[in-house]
């Protein structure tokens, strides 16, 4: 049952890793964005696998609301598309 | 584009180095199965011990309040830092916000549907009682003052997209009150920490000495009250259309 | 099986704390730039919470509650501290994030670009201006 635990985990992680690399590589900065914040959304199920219910709580409101909400902010008073290659 | 393959290189080198490291002579001490010697006094004395108790049986709690009580001070210092830094940098004073105000009244304000208006009034009702029982009870369950605060601040930002910004400032919600309300969480929170040397003789943040649970359940309060409106302060000063800054500032500069 | 797959999860994390940094190095612009510190940021405070997981079966948080024995307790819960330790991180995380995003909208209004190699050579310096 340990490894079970483990491999949701595992999985979790590796999803994390890979919209992490799309949002590296896009130069719309909405959609990079909106692939950050789905990588926050699988790092809070990570950390509920690891038995942490605070930070679950503090994270996904965090990270999923108040940071988004800023950084579009942000890029509405900014520009959108990303110069360069 | 050399530099670029440089930095790759070398990155890739520390990344193998610290990988090798950690995986193979377990360097961080991963994956054991008994606790280190802090977190095993830590949670036996949390609960009912006759020593260094803490009366409360969420152990995270205790520890952000209790027994590492001046992390949390410092770090509630550092956000009212920020958010002073933010206004400070973004700052309009009395008659540039009445202008505003009036330049935001001659834009039109699209607010939504019928449907989406009446869903949002429901779900900013259960949102706000989740938040408000997230906060105070915890010392009992998951919780405690910053993740209820943030959950507030969503509701906040939800009633913004729906309605707009400028219905809710006529309703009440103007900067000057949600400064007054974060001034008021911060002054509960530094009552509580200065009530201990006053009221009873002993040290600062000795929260123990308050009867009961008073201590964790007043700091709660006030972190809930100060992150709610610091967030929210926040937003309503990035809200402002750009446009509108350009204009009030450049009659500024004249 | 155990051993490999937490090596797994591991070196996934350091991979994404090393994309972090080369994002934050390589990409121009301020608000890339903020997103990748986040990413960082976030790898880091799960490396973190992994150092305190326990290996046994019926894991439990560190909440004490009324029908377990204190024996069971202290034998399957997880490590507190570093939980603590990373609920700060976050909040300081997200006040850094407020101050990085007001001073990214001041570049922009003070010099109307927010790429970080003309911001260089608008202001000047030695070794900023290109050929």
């Amino acid at each position: 049952m340990i490894e079970l635990h483990l491999l949701i985990l595992a999985i979790v992680v590796s999803f994390g890793f890979v919209f992490s690399y799309l949002a590296m590589k896009e130069h719309d900065l909405l959609k990079a964005l909106a692939l950050s914040s789905v990588q926050s959304t699988f790092f809070a199920l990570g950390f509920y696998i690891l038995a942490a219910p605070d930070i679950v709580l503090a994270y996904l409101a965090i990270a999923v609301g108040a940071y988004t909400a800023l950084v579009i902010l942000a890029i509405s008073k900014t520009e959108r598309y990303e110069v360069g290659e | 584009m050399k530099r670029d393959v440089v930095v790759a290189v070398s990155f890739l080198l520390a990344f193998l180095f610290i990988a090798y490291a950690v995986a193979s002579k377990n360097v961080l001490g991963l994956g054991g199965t008994d606790l280190r010697p802090l977190g095993e006094f830590y949670l036996s004395h949390a609960f009912a011990h006759e020593g260094l108790t803490s009366h409360s049986p969420e152990v995270v709690t205790a520890i952000v309040w209790n027994y590492r009580g001046f992390d949390t001070l410092f770090e509630t210092f550092v956000f009212f830092l920020a958010i002073m830094g933010a206004l400070s940098v973004l700052r309009l004073d009395e008659e540039q916000l009445k202008q505003a105000r009036e330049l935001e009244a001659t834009m039109p304000h699209r607010q939504m549907d019928l449907i989406v208006r009446a869903t949002t009034k429901l779900v900013v009702v259960m949102i706000v009682s989740i938040s408000a029982s997230i906060a105070l009870h915890g010392h009992l369950t998951p919780g405690g003052g910053f993740q209820g605060g943030s959950a507030m601040a969503v509701a906040a930002l939800l009633l913004f997209v729906a309605f707009s910004k400028f219905t809710l400032e006529r309703k009440g919600l103007t900067l000057g009150h949600t400064i007054s309300a974060y001034a008021l969480g911060l002054a509960l929170i530094l009552a509580t920490v200065l009530a201990p040397v006053f009221l009873y003789g002993g040290r600062v943040l000795q929260i123990n000495l308050l009867p009961g649970e008073t201590g964790l359940f007043n700091l709660d309060v006030g972190e809930y009250t100060a992150v709610t409106f610091g967030f929210l302060t926040i937003f309503l000063i990035l809200g402002i259309p750009e446009w509108i800054f350009k204009v009030v500032l450049r009659r500024e500069l004249k | 099986m155990i051993s490999f797959l937490l090596a797994y999860v591991t070196i996934t994390l350091f991979a994404m704390v090393f994309l972090g940094i080369y994002g934050v190095v390589t990409r121009s612009n301020l608000i890339k730039k903020i997103i990748m510190l986040n990413v960082m940021g976030d790898a880091i405070n799960m490396l973190f919470i992994l150092i305190g997981y326990r290996l046994v079966f019926p894991v439990f948080p560190p909440i004490y509650e009324r029908h377990l024995t204190f024996r069971e307790f202290i034998e399957r819960a997880v490590d507190p501290v570093p939980q603590a330790l990373v609920l700060t991180a976050v909040v300081i995380g997200m006040a850094m994030n407020i101050l990085l995003t007001t001073y990214a909208i001041q570049f922009y209004r003070l010099h109307g670009t927010i790429d970080a190699r003309d911001i260089a050579e608008i202001v000047g310096g030695e070794g900023n201006e290109s050929a």
